[in-house]
């Protein structure tokens, strides 16, 4: 105990005598710890999603893959309401079931009208997902319809407190629902939404809805319900999924198995905690995105722990006589190691503590500018300080270690004779500073080719003008419905208003309807699949679409006018089914075209093309490709059919001199039209970028890192060339007395520091290339990788890597030489 | 070719000022070589400093030729140096990592010399002081005697007008000084001026002028007799 007294108040001494040693030491492992412990903390949080169900590893979701011919398997979240109880029905092994169904409600508060989530789910929801309730009974709250369970949050938004139990919950449309639960808010890690209501599935909800959701108990071929299912325990998920192909055979009329030239679906389960990590729906890439965070924090975290190796070593060589006198005066060498432990245990100790508060610090302008929900008390895990813990007794013992066991090995007189030791500790080192330096190039040239990308893909050939076009959405709520032409007619009477028409999806609004279509004479073999937008007369125009040749739709044409959807079946069309559109003419992006068979654009227009089975209809244009989806699909052979059953977005095409006013009037007619919807407009630029926000924040995320990771490492070089300077500084002095000047020995040390990063360089590229190539595989529109790119940030880290080291040795080259020979 | 006009160089610290050198003034002429001698602390060292342009002086005059350089910053110094002076210590100074061919060459890195000329010269430099069959050796393989060789062939290898050598044999056994103090005279016989301090009463012999130090003051100069 005694000894290790000594030994702590010689390394506090040491630690402050060598001040810049020091904070170099402890800043840069601290930026680290914190960095990587930010990655990490982040990593876990969306690994561990849905974990704190207590039945979590009994319960998955049922999801379905869809092959559709000519093109990849996809797998939705989306499943058919009849599914779950059939499932249920049928497999002993499913103890329980919950479809979660998400309806927009409007509820009404001091006069305002909000948007909230309903999730009407079945009785059995708290059984699988047992939140904590702050008032009611889980086992009966949503057994019975009209009963409404609140979050928290909303409970006090509505009714100002959670002792609630019996009131009643008020949608605009009239329907009444009673108080029977109040739950805590949800943490971030789930993915349930959080801020949503839950009813019983047979609550009603107003007229237009009832009757669909009804129409729906039957329905298999409509998917738009969450299934999930509680198995029993130590069912195998494998075994089930085998099932399932001969269970929807017996129960689901349209069921096509696999393999054959038509769509088809198959049933897979997907675990509880693997939802929000699963590449299936809306978080695709995410495993990926985390895998690569992971690896960004390694290395953050190694350049640190690097530096903090090396700036020891280097430090302990100067160290030698010290080390000499104490082994002259008899110290043992178990003693001498335990002392160089000690120092540098203590160094990372100190380091991790203020990454530590680093790291309370920083955390939340990190989660802001992740865009993610994120508890703080994952901050004070446990788990987070043993990994500390843990790591500091790495990292110190390691950095103590290897100069202990150098410097205490030689005996005294050797060391007091200024012996050579640890001469091959310099070449490790220049090692490490390669490998720092490779890792923050490679982090560098990733991060420009990961911004140029995105900014590529938001910005390139969309085949329409997305700029000056407002998005007015909610035209399909029931009480919009009837009075879309009105409106729209009364927003061209606005000034600033050039167009409008409306759709029933947005681009990047991410719907996917894909039809058969053939020409007719050839025979239909299911290959050849549409994207369909279905959309109003003015849609195009307003959109600002290219016109390759033929028309637009028309409201004056007799050609483009709507059939009666609720007349008789005639004039040659026998069988109208309701999923057919009420137009009878088609517009045809020129990939839709070519698909087709046709040569040119011309030889297009006024053929005819069968949609579905046998629904004809006559192409009158051909506009060139548009890119209705994210840049990571291709262009999409896409189309446009007139219908107005379903129009929901009004796209707004502004003129130039549109500001304010023209918006405030927009917004001033909705509420006068619509008083009931909640109004909801955003412009389509920002909606199409909101589609890239995920690789936008990895960019900036990842620029962030590297900039890091590369003032980590300039950290090391400036302290490894501040020791270089001191270790040499008697070379140097004897330089300048042979006649070197101020310049030659800038230039001699700046030299010495420049090889490893040029090393490092030749090492990132090829690295860079592969892997960025293998990334851009991933998007069906991508820049090629610029060799520019790549010498930009090898050179700037050379420069970064001169001014750092240029500084010292400037200051040391100018001092006078007698200080230098001194020295000795 | 040199002249100090009440040199002064004073060292201080927080607490103390030290007087190294109070008011010396020294004349030395082209191809003199002089020794200067004295008990340790009196300033032999400083004087040697300034007058290599290592260090400045606290106050008066440096006229180096015409120039009086007391006042001049390092990069100026450093251009004066490099071409008129050269240097040998007494711990010989050598670079452990580089070879005894680097080393000498090292005093004409900084000049501009095409490569050619300057490994003729570094050749020229060792044979005179027989060290050329160990070019290629690291400064620890050789003796005492061989290393300090090597720092001589150093000093002149840039053609100094002067050299100065700041006890030359201090570290040296008395043959291996004798050798050293030959050299040192050849040296001065085809007109280098040479200015050296040591300790030793028969190597100071060697030199036509002495001059005493002590507590920074010149208190006797003596010629000797050619």
């Amino acid at each position: 105990m005694k000894m290790l007294g000594n030994f702590l108040r010689v390394a506090v001494r040491i630690l402050v005598r060598d001040r810049l040693y020091t904070l170099l030491n402890v800043a840069g492992l601290a930026i680290g710890i914190a960095a990587a412990s930010m990655l990490g903390l982040y990593v876990w949080h969306e690994t561990h999603y849905d974990g704190f169900f207590s039945k979590a590893g009994q319960i998955y979701r049922v999801d379905k893959t869809e092959f559709v011919p000519g093109r990849m398997p996809i797998t939705y979240d989306s499943t058919a309401k009849p599914l779950g109880p059939m499932l249920k029905q049928d497999f002993p092994e499913v103890e329980a079931m919950v479809r979660v169904h998400s309806e927009s409600v409007v509820v009404s508060r001091d006069g305002n009208a909000f948007r909230e989530r309903m999730q009407v789910v079945d009785g059995d929801f708290f059984r699988l997902f047992d939140l904590p309730f702050i008032a009611g009974d889980p086992g009966t709250a949503l057994a019975a319809p009209g009963t409404v369970v609140l979050p928290e949050s909303l409970a006090r938004k509505y009714f100002n407190g959670v002792d609630i139990l019996g009131r009643t919950l008020t949608l605009t449309n009239g329907i009444s629902l009673t108080v029977s639960g109040v739950i805590r808010d949800l943490p971030t890690n789930t993915h349930l939404r959080r801020d949503a209501m839950l009813t019983n599935i047979g609550t009603r909800l107003g007229e237009n809805f009832d009757g669909w959701f009804t129409r729906m108990d039957t329905t298999w071929n409509t998917n738009f319900i969450r299934t999930y299912i509680l198995v029993k325990p130590g069912t195998d998920p494998a075994a089930l999924t085998a099932r399932f192909p001969a269970f929807l055979a017996a129960r689901d009329p349209n069921y096509l198995s696999t393999g054959t030239n038509k769509p088809a679906k198959a049933l897979v389960l997907t675990g509880l905690t693997h939802i929000h990590t699963d590449p299936t729906g809306v978080s695709a890439n995410l495993l990926g995105v985390l895998h690569g965070l992971l690896a960004v924090a390694a290395v953050v975290l190694g350049i640190a722990i690097v530096n903090f190796v090396n700036l020891s070593t280097a430090r302990s060589s100067l160290r030698v006589r010290e080390v000499a006198v104490r082994k002259a005066l008899g110290a043992p060498r178990g003693m001498l190691i335990g002392q160089f432990i000690v120092e540098s245990v203590l160094l990372t100790l100190v380091a991790a503590v203020l990454g530590y508060v680093l790291l309370e610090m920083l955390m939340p302008t990190f989660v802001s500018a992740l865009g993610i929900r994120f508890d703080r008390g994952y901050l004070y895990s446990p788990w987070l300080l043993v990994a500390e813990l843990v790591g500091v007794l790495a990292v110190g013992g390691l950095a103590g270690l290897y100069p202990a066991l150098v410097l205490s090995r030689p005996t005294a007189s050797v060391l007091l004779k200024g012996g050579t030791v640890s001469s091959g500790g310099s070449a490790v080192r220049t090692l490490l500073v390669v490998a720092q330096f490779s890792a923050a190039i490679l982090l560098a040239i990733s991060t420009i080719v990961i911004f140029q990308q995105t900014r590529y893909v938001s910005s390139q050939q969309l085949g329409f003008n997305a700029e000056g076009v407002l998005l007015v959405r909610e035209l399909h709520q029931p009480e919009a419905r009837a009075h879309i032409e009105s409106f729209r007619q009364a927003l061209l009477r606005i000034p600033g208003v050039a167009q409008a028409g409306a759709s029933f999806h947005a681009p990047a609004d991410g719907s996917d309807s894909t039809d058969n279509y053939h020409v007719p004479g050839t025979v239909d073999d299911g290959t050849i699949v549409f994207r369909s937008e279905f959309i109003g007369h003015d849609y195009l125009q307003a959109m600002g679409v290219r016109l390759l040749a033929g028309r637009l739709f028309d409201r004056a044409a007799t050609a483009d006018a709507l059939r009666d959807p609720a007349a008789a079946p005639g004039e040659g069309i026998n069988n109208v089914r309701p999923t057919d559109p009420l137009g009878r003419t088609v517009v045809l992006s020129w990939r839709a075209a070519q698909r087709l068979g046709f040569h040119t654009a011309e030889e297009a227009v006024g053929r005819q093309v069968i949609y579905d089975v046998d629904y004809p209809l006559t192409i009158i244009g051909v506009v060139d490709d548009l890119q209705f989806n994210s840049a990571r699909t291709e262009l999409q052979p896409t189309a446009f059919l007139l219908d107005e059953r379903g129009l929901d977005v009004m796209a707004v095409r502004l003129t130039p001199a549109a500001g304010a006013a023209t918006l405030a009037a927009i917004d001033q007619l909705w509420k006068d039209t619509f008083p009931t919807i909640p109004a909801n407009r955003e412009f389509l630029d920002d909606h199409i970028r909101d589609a890239y926000t995920g690789e936008m924040r990895q960019g900036t995320l990842l620029a962030g890192f590297t900039g890091l990771a590369i003032l980590i490492a300039c950290l090391g070089l400036f302290g490894l060339a501040a020791f270089t300077a001191q270790r040499r500084t008697k070379e140097i002095g004897l330089r300048k007395v042979l006649g070197a000047g101020v310049t030659d020995i800038v230039r001699l040390l700046v030299w010495q520091f420049s090889k490893p990063v040029m090393v490092a360089n030749l090492i990132a590229w090829p690295l860079a290339w592969l892997g960025l190539s293998r990334w851009l595989q991933g998007y069906a529109y991508r820049i090629a990788l610029n060799p520019l790119v790549f010498a930009v940030p090898g050179l700037a880290a050379l420069v970064i890597a001169w001014v750092t080291v240029a500084g010292h040795a400037a200051r040391v080259a100018a001092a006078k030489p007698v200080d230098a020979l001194r020295y000795e | 070719m040199l002249k100090l006009v009440d040199l002064t160089k004073v060292y201080r610290t927080e607490e103390v000022e030290t007087t190294a050198l109070n008011q010396v003034n020294i004349h030395i002429k082209q191809g003199e070589f002089v020794a200067i001698m004295g008990p340790s602390g009196c300033g032999k060292s400083s004087l040697l400093n300034i007058v290599g342009m290592l260090d400045n002086p606290s106050s008066g005059q440096y006229w180096f030729g015409d120039e009086d350089v007391a006042g001049y910053g390092e990069r100026k110094l450093a251009d004066i140096r490099k071409k008129n002076i050269g240097f040998i210590f007494q711990s010989f100074n050598l670079i452990d990592e580089l070879t005894v061919f680097e080393n000498v060459e090292l005093a004409l890195l900084y000049h501009d010399i095409p490569a050619r000329e300057r490994k003729e010269r570094v050749k020229e430099a060792l044979a005179k002081v027989n060290i050329a069959h160990r070019e290629s050796h690291l400064p620890q393989q050789l003796s005492g005697g061989q290393q300090q060789r090597v720092a001589i062939a150093r000093a002149v290898v840039s053609r100094p007008r002067m050299l100065l050598a700041d006890e030359p044999t201090g570290n040296l056994d008395s043959a291996n000084g004798e050798e050293v103090m030959n050299m040192l005279t050849e040296l001065n016989g085809e007109g280098t001026t040479i200015v050296m301090v040591t300790h030793s009463m028969p190597h100071a012999q060697y030199a036509r002028r002495i001059i005493n130090l002590f507590d920074g003051q010149v208190v006797a100069e003596n010629l000797r007799a050619a």
